[in-house]
């Protein structure tokens, strides 16, 4: 009878235990269940609720996240709350983003030039050299442009005798000789190198390197290059016609595209206001068969308001795409990994460009900013990235004994 | 009797079981080399760490990451030939192993952190520019050591000439043709500014700024533009989008909050990785 008593206590101990952890395992949120499990759930309501807009605090955000030498939580909330205020491919644009204001500009720099490659230890330079240019993409229609500059270690510049000026192919096809390019003076102690791809000659595609040989009244022979991403046969074209109109609060420019070969296609575009004040930016990947589409470049709205747009036409610039050269299908890539299947190797160039539209587009109409919505970016990804940050705040807790 | 006895103990162990926290998730770090010799065993290995990996790069096991010692996350290396463009797929490269790793061990409950050294940082940053972590929201950010995502000067001028793809790939101006503001998580940069050796030091006078003989601070700090940066920290020039340089006080090389770098060369900015991943996590 003891016996009997002592189970029917332990049953229901067990229904206690069952009932108590099921409370604790509610939505009720402890202190034993951590602080930042309770920052996670005002995350989550604040952002599913039409709040006030309030702007950003990139800055701030950005000092915190690089002072903070653990990644607690609370550093990876920031983060969170950083990178999904808006869509991943959809962001603001600032001035300081010349890689991407200006995306292929042969940015100059100064290069020493050695008697010995590499240089023996101490040795010194006998000149310098600088390359620039307006494009290091290179299509049928925009040949490849390059000023050269040399100086002497005094920093004046001196005037190279070119001897020769030889353009060699893709390291894929073995950087073979496969044209030369012309040099002429262009001013201001500048030689400009030019060449332009032949439509349909494979030599001419890929990462072409641009030699020069050239001579200075005091040191013979000195060899520089220049590289150029060189697409003779356009994959795609853009026609040149544009659609601007709103959708949910969003700016959206449809882009006609022509499309020859289907495939794999990055873009990448920028939106400024018409005093060259840039906004926002997109980078698109996606899959494209043949024929003419529309490229739907989508800048969010609230990219507007954080970015201090006031009102008034907007210019779509930079707008730039090229053809992954993949040597499968890359909608079966997931899959064929899966599978472990032997994914085929590339032994082509990367890229195929398409040639680059001109002019810049403008907008159809004016804007205000408060077409622009002022809500923060609510993709199904985000809603998982958060549950995937909270899992991480319990584990946390869980490993520091918070729980 | 009998039977309340099995009732009462399935009651305990219901309790028990519901009073249970739910399982962690598991966490995997995942290691990322960069130029090599070509890989003798090619694939994502699951080993402890406790050998060397033929070309990828070799931590072994007296530079096992503690988090890993402490069982609370597991390692992974990815091998690719290291002559190889790390910006192509295949047998052997660079994107296959990275794809196939963010969609089997970044998603699904799993967490997952890159450790990249040098060209895997290239890998990596390409690997974001295609489109490749979509839906990988188990990634929780990249410790970026040495990263040569923004090239060498080295490969520029041709002093390596060896002729491969990964040489072209490390090319300045080529490995910065592309985008690299699309990563969808933070990524920490850890930059050295020494060089050992009189071949290495003679390297540095090709490569401009401060560098670790191999790869100057424009590349390893994530600054969006080539240059003679001195500082990892300079609001004069601007970075990529969520790069924050990253200066562990704890470790085997600690940071010079001068430059907010370290004092070491490029092979000695991998422990410098393996340090700031553990630090990160809260095990240094």
């Amino acid at each position: 009878m003891e016996k009997k008593k002592l189970y029917i206590v332990g049953g229901i101990v067990g229904v206690l235990v069952v009932a108590i952890g099921a409370v604790l395992m509610s939505g009720r949120v402890t202190n034993r269940a951590g602080r930042a499990a309770v920052a996670f759930e005002e995350e989550r309501n604040r952002s599913s609720s039409n709040q006030e807009y309030t702007s950003p605090d990139e800055n701030g955000v950005a000092k915190k996240v690089q002072s903070a030498e653990v990644a607690t939580p609370e550093i990876m909330m920031l983060q969170f709350q950083m990178q999904y205020r808006y869509p991943l491919d959809s962001r603001p644009l600032t001035r300081t983003m010349t890689d991407l204001t200006e995306p292929f500009k042969i940015q100059p720099a100064r290069h020493p030039i050695y008697a010995h490659n590499p240089p023996g230890e101490g040795e010194k330079p006998l000149l310098y050299y600088s390359w620039s240019g307006p494009s290091h993409v290179v299509t049928a229609n925009s040949p490849a442009v390059a000023f050269l500059e040399v100086f002497d270690l005094d920093g004046n510049v001196v005037k190279p005798r070119v001897i020769s000026a030889d353009v060699y192919s893709d390291f894929t096809f073995g950087r073979k000789l496969a044209g030369q390019a012309t040099s002429e003076a262009a001013g201001d102690g500048k030689t400009k190198i030019s060449w332009t791809p032949r439509d349909g000659e494979r030599l001419h595609w890929g990462e072409i390197e641009l030699r020069v040989l050239f001579d200075t009244p005091n040191v013979k022979n000195n060899l520089v290059v220049a590289d150029f991403s060189s697409t003779p046969t356009a994959p795609a074209l853009f026609t040149g016609d544009y659609y601007d109109h709103l959708e949910n609060g969003s700016l959206v420019i449809d882009a006609s595209i022509d499309v020859k070969k289907a495939g794999k296609y990055v873009f990448d575009a920028n939106v400024f206001d018409q005093s060259g004040e840039p906004y926002g930016r997109v980078h698109l990947v996606t899959y494209l068969e043949r024929g003419q589409q529309k490229l739907p470049l989508q800048f969010f709205g609230i990219i507007f308001h954080d970015r201090e747009f006031n009102q008034g036409k907007l210019v779509l610039k930079n707008l730039r795409g090229r053809r992954m050269n993949l040597p499968f299908d890359p909608r079966k890539l997931d899959g064929m990994l899966a599978r472990g299947e032997v994914i085929p190797t590339n032994t082509e160039p990367l890229d195929e460009w398409i040639p680059l539209p001109s002019p810049d587009y403008v907008t159809g109409r004016s804007y205000d900013v408060d077409e622009f919505s002022k809500k923060e970016y609510e993709g199904l990804d985000k809603a998982e990235r958060l549950k995937q940050v909270q899992q991480y705040a319990r584990d946390w807790d869980k490993q520091n004994g918070q729980s | 009797m009998t039977k309340l006895k099995s009732l009462a103990a399935l009651l305990v162990l219901g309790g028990a079981a519901v009073l249970t926290t739910p399982a962690m998730a598991v966490n995997y770090v995942i290691y990322v080399h960069g130029r090599s010799a070509p890989a003798t065993n090619c694939g994502i290995n699951t080993s402890d760490n406790n050998g060397n990996f033929n070309s990828s790069d070799s931590y072994g096991s007296a530079n096992r990451s503690r988090a890993v010692t402490a069982g609370s996350w597991r390692s992974l290396f990815i091998n690719y030939d290291g002559n190889s463009d790390p910006r192509t797929y295949g047998t052997c490269r660079a994107q296959t192993y990275i794809q196939s790793a963010l969609n089997t061990y970044c998603k699904n409950g799993n967490q997952c952190v890159f450790l990249c050294h040098s060209a895997g940082c290239m890998a990596m940053d390409y690997a974001f520019e295609q489109g490749n972590a979509s839906g990988a929201t188990g990634l929780l950010y990249v410790v970026n050591a040495a990263s040569a995502s923004g090239g060498s000067a080295l490969a520029s001028a041709g002093a390596w000439a060896t002729g491969t793809g990964m040489d072209n790939a490390l090319k300045i101006s080529t490995a910065r043709s592309w985008n690299h503001n699309n990563n969808p998580v933070t990524e920490y940069m850890t930059a050295g500014y020494a060089c050992y050796g009189a071949t290495a030091c003679s390297a540095s006078v090709v490569i401009g700024g401060s560098d670790d003989s191999a790869v100057n601070f424009a590349s390893t700090c994530g600054f969006s533009s080539n240059g003679n940066m001195t500082k990892c920290v300079d609001p004069n020039n601007a970075k990529y989008k969520s790069r924050s340089t990253y200066c562990n006080s704890k470790g085997a090389k600690p940071c010079n909050t001068s430059n907010s770098a370290y004092n070491t060369d490029h092979t000695g900015m991998k422990c410098v990785g393996r340090d700031a991943f553990d630090r990160l996590t809260g095990n240094l």
